[in-house]
């Protein structure tokens, strides 16, 4: 049982270029990986920016609709495949999922370098896509506008979300066979953390799901390149079949952004709780249940569109049924938290956070389910405020959430906690003036993805640009601070929040081998009651 | 070996009575109509998969990930396909180009 | 990869490494089932549009070159599953043969169908567009099978060539293969299979339904 190398921490195990764009260990990947998608964040983040700027003013202070249509076409694909749905897996799940394990690396590392270089290569697709103009397709890309009339860089944009599309899968890929095959001797399926759970049912959806997609996209390109295709109304094809082949992928996907969220905040909770998850079996079988039962909702996205009837009452009622599973888990943190020890640690305060937003987002989708309602609801800024609420106010928070928790292990550093709470505490306000306006607007019948509006809204529209400003500030501390913290920040211990599980039980941060010894699990997570946890204040 | 290979022969005569059948079913017996072959097709999927593949040598994970695949190809078309089933057609005039 | 090392770091035995090869295999064989999956949602609701017409676009396939096609696929997972056999006993050049055999199978197939087919087809005037050769009220509904069947047998074909680019390099990789380590055989063995399975399907879809009554 020798070692060549005193436990060299991954960071320190080889400092040239080609150690870091040849590597292949995971943890390395995921640093990779997190470079790209807060660049990405950003960018797609700025195109925000310019619209609510737009938006000020009743007349669009851009002046331009075809602008304004680019804009949140840009924003759009952006942020939905280049920043939320690679987001916590790739970053987070990257790192953990090895070590969570109790294992060396994933079961295929070189097929996840591969999914980095797919992904950096989808992604200076999509950045030339926008220099080059943009599409004005939304980042729903619906037919016959994509197929046959739009102007835009359409085969462009649908190359580099193709290219995207089989990072996602080889990342899922990835970690299905890793959870099956590379769990540390006596991991069995319970005693593994939820976040892995989360990580698995995750991995399902980008699996069975991206695919379609893939060959969605072809499909169109095939149609745009020749003028004719399966869409064509003028031959008998359906544009609706774009939609459903479309949303049959796009609405698993936001279970893809949200599940890991789900998994990071059921870590955090637990922790700062200092008690045992609540309803282990409960939450891991909802997140079960919410990627299996997400595959079954896709027609509440065409509820107007023009499909029949039957198949709305359909979709209505299944879409109902998705929403259980989520409210379950929502009880269980709760559950955790009751009579539990709380520390309002950064980590815990964007968990928190995230517990009141999704569930505020979550119920507003019950809203757009019913199909009297969403008649009304549907394309306006109702619609806008539901998925930010539980993408932004969820998903983002869950993210930072988790970047603040494993920090400590992934950089070795500790980051200043007074900024950290000041950051989670400007994100809340900033996000709650930012969208809650926008349920109101959308209620009261404003339309999204206009560029100019009726003149009764630009109060709303004032209030939730104010709101984006702070909001932006929030999202730039913890660039600030984390940044900072790299070159400054205090030494983390191997466990300085007193976690449970393997990952702690490393230093901070890890050596490229993980671990010396491979462990031998005996327990299930979460045993925060034990005496020996050690608390740190 | 040679049990291997008598196995395998014998996979792949069914698969070309299959084909036979198909055709049969297409020209032959119009009374099988469409559903025939499209019973005769999934046969020959899964004596493929099964033959071929070696399905049923493998362990649960496999099964898992083959069943899923299948389940969720059920779901595409058959959730997919209901829509356009249901739909009632209201009689236009197409004009002609 | 090492001969001394018998596994990669990351598995505990040659053993875990050749199981978990394999189910990442058919994991991703089940991510290209769902790839195919809206090409046949498309068949489906092309053919609900006008299926008179859609039919009609069917009947006008070359069903000769079709059969034959299906029969040459057959063969050649026949040929590569004997092939598997023969390096599952030790015998690498009865694996070599056989898996030359399934590649010229394969070959043929790509020959007959891009070379041969398609040309009848073009020359027919069966590409939809302007100057797609069958008029009156099957028009439309047989321009939109033409144009499902286009995209969907050069999608096939691609992952035919893909699939003869991987049989070349196991053939070429022949020597390292023993009868204890040959995962590599099966890992491509299972996709040849695979887009077998995928024509499987779109043969009757094809050539079959719209001559069926």
């Amino acid at each position: 049982m020798t070692h060549s190398a005193a436990h060299v921490s991954y960071l320190e195990d080889g400092h040239t270029l080609r150690s870091w764009l040849l590597t292949t260990d995971h943890k390395r990947i995921a640093i990779l990986y997190l470079v790209a998608i807060t660049f990405f964040f950003f960018a797609g983040g700025f195109a925000a920016f310019l619209m609510r700027y737009n938006l000020i003013s009743s007349h669009g202070l851009l002046g331009s609709a075809e602008t304004y249509n680019r804009l949140f076409s840009m924003h759009g694909i952006l942020m939905v495949w280049f920043f939320l749905v690679p987001a916590v897996p790739v970053t987070l799940g990257n790192f953990l999922t090895p070590l969570m394990l109790g294992a060396r690396d994933l079961a295929f590392p070189r097929l996840n370098l591969l999914s980095w270089y797919l992904f950096m290569v989808a992604g200076f697709v999509a950045l030339y896509a926008v220099v080059a103009g943009g599409v004005d397709t939304g980042w729903t890309f619906y037919t016959p506008l994509t197929s046959l009339y739009s102007k835009g860089h359409v085969v462009a944009a649908i190359i580099a979300i193709f290219i995207a599309g089989f990072s996602s899968i080889a990342t899922g890929l990835n970690f299905i066979v890793t959870i099956h095959k590379l769990r540390a001797p006596g991991m069995g399926w319970y005693r593994m953390p939820v976040f892995l759970w989360s990580l698995y049912a995750t991995s399902v959806i980008l699996v069975l799901a991206t695919p379609v997609l893939a060959m969605t996209l072809l499909l169109l390109a095939f149609e745009r390149i020749f003028g004719i295709g399966v869409f064509d109304p003028a031959i008998g094809g359906d544009p609706l079949l774009f939609q459903h082949l479309f949303w049959f992928y796009s609405h698993p996907a936001v279970y893809v952004m949200i599940l890991p969220g789900f998994g990071v905040i059921s870590e955090i909770v637990p922790a700062f709780s200092r008690k045992e998850l609540f309803g282990y079996k409960f939450i891991v079988w909802a997140s079960i249940a919410i990627a299996v039962i997400g595959f079954l909702v896709w027609g509440h996205h065409m509820f107007v569109a023009g499909t029949s009837l039957f198949s709305a009452i359909v979709f209505s009622l299944l879409s109902y049924m998705v929403a259980a599973p989520s409210a379950i888990k929502v009880f269980n943190w709760i559950g955790t938290m009751h009579k539990g020890y709380i520390h309002f640690d950064s980590p815990m305060l964007y968990a928190i956070g995230f517990i009141g937003l999704f569930t505020t987002g979550g119920l507003t989708g019950l809203f757009v389910a019913a199909l009297a309602a969403d008649v009304h609801l549907t394309q306006t800024y109702f619609v806008v405020a539901h998925f930010h609420y539980v993408m932004v106010g969820g998903m983002v928070s869950a993210y930072f959430a988790g970047l603040h928790f494993w920090w400590p292990k992934i950089t070795g550093r500790l980051y200043p906690e007074m900024w950290g709470r000041a950051g989670a505490i400007t994100i809340f306000v900033g996000f709650n003036l930012t969208f809650f306006p926008q349920f109101v607007l959308g209620y009261l019948g404003m339309p999204r993805r206009y560029f100019a509006y009726p003149q009764q809204f630009e109060a709303l529209n004032l209030l939730s640009s104010a709101g984006a400003v702070v909001l932006a500030i929030g999202y730039l501390l913890p660039l600030g601070y984390l940044t900072w913290s790299l070159l400054y920040g205090e030494r983390a211990s191997a466990n300085p929040w007193g976690a449970t599980g393997l990952e702690w039980t490393t230093p901070s941060p890890p050596p490229t081998e993980n671990f010396a010894v491979t462990p031998i699990v005996t327990q299930a997570p979460y045993q925060y009651e034990q005496p020996e946890a050690v608390i740190h204040e | 070996m040679t049990a291997v290979v008598l196995r395998l022969i014998s996979v792949a005569s069914l698969m070309f009575a299959l084909l036979a059948a198909e055709l049969a079913a297409t020209f032959a017996f119009p009374g099988w109509g469409r559903s025939g072959v499209a019973v005769i097709a999934a046969t020959m999927v899964g004596v493929a998969a099964f033959g071929f593949m070696d399905l049923r040598q493998e362990g649960v994970v496999v099964w898992l990930f083959a069943a899923a695949a299948l389940l969720w190809l059920i779901i595409l078309l058959g959730l997919g396909a209901l829509d356009p089933m249901t739909r009632t057609l209201y009689p236009t005039v197409i004009a002609v180009p | 990869m090492s001969d001394a090392a018998a596994h990669e770091f990351q598995f505990s035995s040659a053993e875990h490494q050749r199981e978990t090869a394999i189910s990442g295999v058919w994991l991703f064989l089940a991510t290209e089932a769902l790839f195919f999956g809206p090409i046949f949602l498309a068949w489906i609701y092309a053919r609900l549009a006008d299926p008179s017409a859609f039919d009609a676009g069917g009947r006008q396939t070359e069903l000769t070159i079709g059969v034959t096609n299906t029969a040459l696929l057959i063969a050649s997972s026949f040929a590569y599953s004997i092939g598997l056999a023969c390096i599952e006993f030790g015998s690498r050049r009865g694996m070599v043969l056989w898996l030359l055999i399934a590649w010229t199978l394969g070959a043929a197939f790509l020959g007959l169908k891009f070379g041969v087919e398609w040309r009848m087809d073009l020359e027919k005037g069966l590409f939809p567009g302007a100057n797609f050769s069958v008029h009156g009220p099957s028009r439309s509904g047989a321009q939109l099978f033409f144009a499902f069947y286009f995209f969907s047998t050069a999608l096939h074909g691609l992952h035919l060539l893909v699939g003869l680019a991987l049989l070349a390099w196991i053939i070429s990789k022949a020597r390292q293969f023993t009868a204890e380590r040959h995962n590599s055989v099966r890992v491509v063995g299972l996709y040849w299979t695979f887009i077998d399975i995928i024509w499987l399907i779109l043969f009757p879809l094809i050539y079959l339904i719209g001559r069926a009554s």
